[in-house]
């Protein structure tokens, strides 16, 4: 079937004849169709949410028109990284091989954010679209979708979402009556901090351990068995298949100069009210806060965590940052999973920093000597800090350690790992000062 | 731009050329210039893991770890700067923090890369807290012990198990805060796949992951990692033609066998396997049935690939002699053939082959395959004179040989001197096998007792019930663990009706009438052989006892009967006595080697010193004595084992053998055949010892 015959048909289908509720306001992309349409049915999809069109349209240009139209959108990767999406797909079309592979990373590793399960438990096909587009970017003929192995219901809807595609033209061979062909596969990732590692994911993929890796190439270079795969987070393809719904120019007026669309933000902690939000880049920290409902008086803030876990502590007066990828990385943050995490004036930084470093150390994977023993010490340098055995050195040690870490480890776990004791060192050295000098805690 | 094949760049100021797709490491290391690394292994992919091999690169943000660094023209890199030296300084630190501090109780001492990076960078106070990891060690695996305390978790075993053979059952695993390695859901290694190849052990850079015996670490570790092949007297090299069976290459299987030994069929059938008494196989359930396979490469040897590629030298015009053809004499005339020397074997008896073709029973060896195997020794031009008896030595000199090798063996059997000894049924147990192997007849009565407790003893005991005797006993002063024979002979004895009465020494032999009643023998508490050979027994009191025979046979023992006219020195039990290092006697021209100098041993012993003879009669002759040959091209073996399920529980082929009676009916072989099938069953539970040794040493720092 072509897509006039693919939509006519889903408008047949819907039982309903339009959208659940209101339309959502503007700036929700990623979660633009989530909560307003069933997500089990691929036709309310299609029918009433523009559902592959994107797809429709893309295949009806040249694969560099497609890279070409991602890179006017301006999109950039989702993940935590931030890489512009175009250069990515282009690099990955741009390998001569013809064994490529579309990897989705769906699975989130930060415990307190949901974005992945969210988008495939509430709207599967915003990204299934957006894998798919991709795929025929880039010239790929099999994808994965990388999701948490405990939740069933992801499971279960992404299974069904591939049956109906497989039966609308929108999978296997012959894509929408074109010469595309592509075809999906679930896989279940065991949940672990390092498991939303790429390099991780793809070791996984070869039936491996699933630990991260040093590439010396790009994963769109050689990835999966040395061939070429195109790695993107389960948001950004909800961001794809938007963008080519709506056109680039619609994508690129939101947003700021660098970072343009929109971010699902986790708003969790002391004080709030936890929610998931999206709102445009360049919103501010505080702005995004008070849109998820949450009416907090800012002098009782001690502290955000931004980014999960890893993330950097900043102060009070960050709230005031526009949330984009350059201005949370002047700020010395890091974007990651977009979490923000409020901690009041009740808490003492060290144990903020031990609960951050035991988590971490926890989660690593444990094969490179930074961070696996990196953390671990640090751990044991904060356990003895909190319980009033510290000294002066062990904050020269802390931020040795943390210098190596950064440098040398494998992956972004572990370089991102000290970034919260050293960022609660910078900023709360009196509460260091008091539990090493005066071997009591300013909170009790 | 593509790049081109040769990367020219600057180390340490140092010129460094290497090929394309070298990591900047390997290329340092190749290059001499020394940069500590850990985690990278020669034959392993880099994973940059250790932290150690930190280096400088011009144009580059931050230090990088040089194993996983691909070199690039032009490249500037610098080993040692303040970053890197701080950095590498605290990674090993931070492995040694959970380490144990004390090198000296641990058995890898001055064997360890850890502690030779350690002394490399001169570090003793650490910076960071120590810890005791308080990990069990697991001794509970045959043949290697796993201690994860001494772990830093470079990964080599990880990926030498599952990149270089293939296998994968070692993973990184967390327990509690702690990260070691080990088999998924804790399995005993049998369980989870383990082919027990060692080749973790060999990569190991520490004492995690060491071999159960000492011995595997220290020089002679080949003995102990290959003890099939190191123990046996000729260095047959088992692991490979094992498997060239394994890969249905028999003919190559032979070949490998013929380098080392020229009579593979004999051994096959009849040789006592010392290297499955030390397979590391049976460490992990039961050893390979080495002898078995041997005897199948032979039987399916179609294209006889050692024959084609067999070189003889050209004829030096010197011509020996060897006197005896047996398997040591038949040995050293073979290899001093080869080497392009006349020879001619004189042999006293109708047929040639000595103990082989007269001592062994027929069912125990069918004779056509040492025909065989005599013929295609005669083929390369050896001279058999059989009735041939020499009593004088100067005969042949006159002759024109110039030297003469006495390997006569041992074929005078003995009596022990006790009362009765002389009576007419009383038989000595090798003219009693000579005569029935030369058909004639012997006079055997109902009631065999055999005296003695090695293969002779088993040889007269199970022809006496192929002969007809209704009752054949065997008594011997050894307990049954210490008995000599092979445990398959004694069981295949057992089953043929043989009585074993170990641990009993014969005092008379009773007669009434002038025909044997009966043996009186005696309890041993403890037998024993003191320095001089001399057997030291403790019996005990009292323990007088008769048992019933109408026939008795002394097996008890050999000596070598050497003519006076050989005008050789002769030492305890009249063997000949030579000089260890050049085999020659007491005269000079005069060379002995076999059971003649070393009293009764086994075929595969009389084998090797038979080639040790030749090589030295060789030089005495003005060669340079290397008898080796390369029969077959050398191949790589395939270090990629694969994963087998259940490979370690896969049991030793039970051995087929006629049923008993059939046996007792003739002389007819007992064992039967292997088939394709049974053959590549079992040659594939070899382990593969061997590949261990192929993995590249890792060079300590000290050799840079």
């Amino acid at each position: 079937m072509n897509y006039e015959q693919v939509l006519a048909k889903a408008k047949r289908e819907c039982k309903d004849g339009d959208r659940k509720g209101v339309a959502g306001p503007q700036h929700k992309i990623a979660l633009r169709n989530c909560g307003y349409i069933d997500a089990e049915s691929i036709y309310e999809y299609i029918s009433h949410a523009q559902g592959y069109r994107g797809l429709a349209e893309a295949l009806n240009v040249s694969r560099a028109d497609v890279i070409e139209e991602l890179r006017k959108a301006g999109l950039r990767g989702r993940g935590g990284g931030g890489y512009p999406a175009a250069d990515k797909w282009k690099t990955c079309l741009e390998t001569g091989e013809d064994e490529k592979y579309v990897l989705c990373n769906a699975f989130d590793s930060d415990p307190k954010s949901h974005i992945a399960r969210l988008l495939l438990e509430g709207d599967p096909h915003s990204v299934l679209e957006g894998m798919l587009i991709g795929a025929y970017a880039v010239g790929a003929g099999h994808g994965f979708l990388c999701v948490n192995a405990e939740n069933i219901t992801v499971i279960d809807r992404l299974e069904k979402a591939l049956k109906q595609m497989q039966k609308n033209s929108l999978l296997g061979e012959k894509i929408l009556d074109s010469g595309f062909n592509f075809d999906i596969e679930i896989k279940g990732v065991a949940a672990s901090l390092v498991s939303g590692e790429e390099t991780a994911l793809i070791r996984l993929l070869e039936d491996k351990q699933a630990m991260p890796y040093r590439r010396t190439v790009y994963p769109a270079v050689a990835g999966i068995n040395e061939k070429p795969t195109l790695v993107n987070n389960a948001e950004t393809l909800s961001h794809v298949s938007a963008i080519f719904q709506n056109g680039a120019a619609w994508y690129a007026g939101i947003g700021t100069e660098k970072s343009r669309g929109t971010k699902v933000l986790t708003i969790t902690g002391d004080m709030v009210n936890s929610d998931t939000i999206e709102d445009p880049f360049g919103t501010t920290i505080r702005a995004t806060i008070q849109h998820s409902g949450n009416d907090i008086n800012i002098t009782d803030i001690k502290a955000i965590q931004f980014g999960g876990p890893t993330g950097t502590f900043l102060g009070p007066d960050s709230l005031d940052t526009p949330i984009a990828f350059e201005t949370i990385s002047e700020i010395g943050g890091i974007m990651a999973s977009g979490t923000i995490e409020v901690f009041d004036n009740s808490h003492c930084a060290v144990a903020m920093a031990r609960n951050a470093i035991d988590y971490i150390e926890s989660q690593s994977c444990g094969k490179c000597t930074f961070c696996r023993e990196g953390s671990l010490q640090m751990a044991d340098i904060l356990k003895d800090i909190s319980e009033n055995k510290g000294k002066p050195e062990d904050l020269e040690l802390l931020l040795e350690l943390g210098e190596a870490m950064a440098t040398g480890s494998i992956c972004g776990l572990g370089k991102t790992a000290p970034n919260p004791v050293l960022s609660s060192i910078r900023l709360f050295r009196g509460d260091y000062d008091t539990h090493i000098n005066e071997k009591t805690c300013l909170k009790k | 731009m593509t790049e081109p094949a040769i990367i020219k760049l600057t180390i340490d100021g140092k010129d460094v050329e290497t090929a394309a797709g070298t990591s900047v490491l390997q290329a340092a290391l190749d290059a001499g210039i020394y940069i500590p690394h850990l985690c990278h292994h020669p034959d392993l992919t880099p994973i940059g893991a250790c932290g150690l091999c930190i280096v400088e690169i011009e144009r580059h943000e931050e230090p990088a770890p040089s194993c996983v660094t691909p070199a690039e023209t032009n490249m500037k890199v610098t080993t040692k700067t303040e970053k890197t030296e701080k950095l590498r300084r605290l990674a090993l630190e931070l492995m040694l923090a959970g380490h144990p501090a004390d090198c000296g109780t641990c058995e890898k001492y001055l064997n360890c890369e850890l502690q030779s990076i350690k002394q490399y960078l001169g570090c003793e106070e650490l910076s960071v807290k120590r810890r005791s990891k308080l990990l069990p060690v697991n001794s509970s695996n045959p043949l290697f012990v796993h201690d994860p305390n001494k772990c830093v978790v470079c990964g080599r075993c990880v990926r030498a198990c599952r990149e270089l053979r293939g296998v994968g059952v070692l993973f990184y695993q967390k327990k509690g805060r702690e990260t070691l390695t080990g088999t998924g859901a804790d399995l005993p290694l049998a369980d989870a796949g383990c082919r027990f190849c060692g080749a973790c052990a060999e990569v190991c850079p520490t004492g995690a992951i060491q071999d159960k015996d000492e011995s595997a670490r220290g020089k002679n570790r080949k003995r102990i990692l290959i003890p099939c092949r190191y123990n046996c007297p000729a260095e047959i090299d088992v692991p490979r033609y094992i498997r060239l069976v394994k890969e249905g290459d028999y003919t190559g299987a032979v070949a490998v066998i013929r380098e080392k030994v020229p009579l593979p069929g004999v051994l096959g059938y009849i040789c006592d396997h010392v290297c499955e008494e030390v397979c590391r196989r049976d460490e992990v359930n039961e050893a390979v049935s080495i002898k078995d396979l041997k005897r199948f490469a032979v039987e399916h040897d179609e294209q006889r690939l050692w024959e084609k590629n067999l070189k003889k030298k050209p004829a030096t015009g010197k011509k020996i002699a060897v006197i005896g053809s047996g398997p040591a004499g038949l040995t050293a005339a073979y290899y001093l053939n080869n080497l392009g020397h006349a020879v001619t074997v004189f042999e006293a008896l109708p047929e040639a082959g000595g103990m082989i073709r007269y001592g062994i029973p027929d069912y125990r060896l069918p004779k056509e395959v040492l025909d065989s195997e005599i013929n295609d020794i005669i083929n390369r031009g050896v001279a058999i004179k059989t009735d041939s008896r020499v009593d004088s030595l100067d005969m042949l000199f006159n002759d024109g040989f110039q030297a003469v090798l006495v390997t006569i063996g041992t074929q005078k059997g003995q009596k022990l001197a006790v009362p009765g000894a002389d009576n007419e049924g009383v038989l000595v147990g090798i003219d009693f096998l000579m005569d029935v192997n030369t058909g004639r007849q012997v006079a055997i009565g109902d009631k065999a007792v055999v005296l003695g407790g090695g293969k002779v003893a088993f040889d007269c005991a199970r022809t006496a019930r192929r002969l007809g005797a209704g009752q054949v006993n065997i008594a011997c002063v050894e307990c049954r663990e210490e008995m000599p024979a092979t445990t398959e002979e004694i069981a295949q004895g057992e089953e043929e009706g043989v009585r074993i009465y170990p641990a009993k020494n014969a005092r008379r032999i009773l007669t009434q009438d002038g025909r044997i009643t009966g043996v009186e023998l005696l309890d041993v508490a403890s037998a024993s052989f003191n320095e001089e050979n001399r057997l030291h027994i403790e019996i005990v009191e009292n323990s007088e006892h008769v048992m019933e025979a109408d026939t008795v046979i002394f097996a008890i023992g050999q000596q070598p009967d050497v003519p006076a006219g050989f005008d050789i020195e002769t030492g305890p039990n009249r063997l000949v006595t030579i000089d260890e290092f050049s085999y020659s006697t007491s005269r000079e021209e005069v060379f002995a080697a076999g059971d003649a100098v070393s009293g009764a041993t086994s075929v595969i012993k009389a084998i090797a010193s038979g080639r040790k003879a030749a090589t030295s009669i060789d030089r005495y002759l003005g060669g340079n004595g290397i008898i080796d040959e390369k029969l077959i091209t050398p191949e790589e073996p395939e270090s990629c084992l694969g994963f087998e399920e259940g490979f370690a529980s896969i049991k030793r082929g039970a051995r087929d053998v006629v049923p008993v009676e059939e046996r007792l009916k003739s002389f007819c072989q007992v064992a039967a055949d292997l088939d394709e099938e049974a053959a590549a069953h079992e040659s594939r539970r070899c382990l593969q010892c061997d590949l261990r040794l192929k993995i590249t040493s890792v060079k300590f720092w000290g050799s840079y």
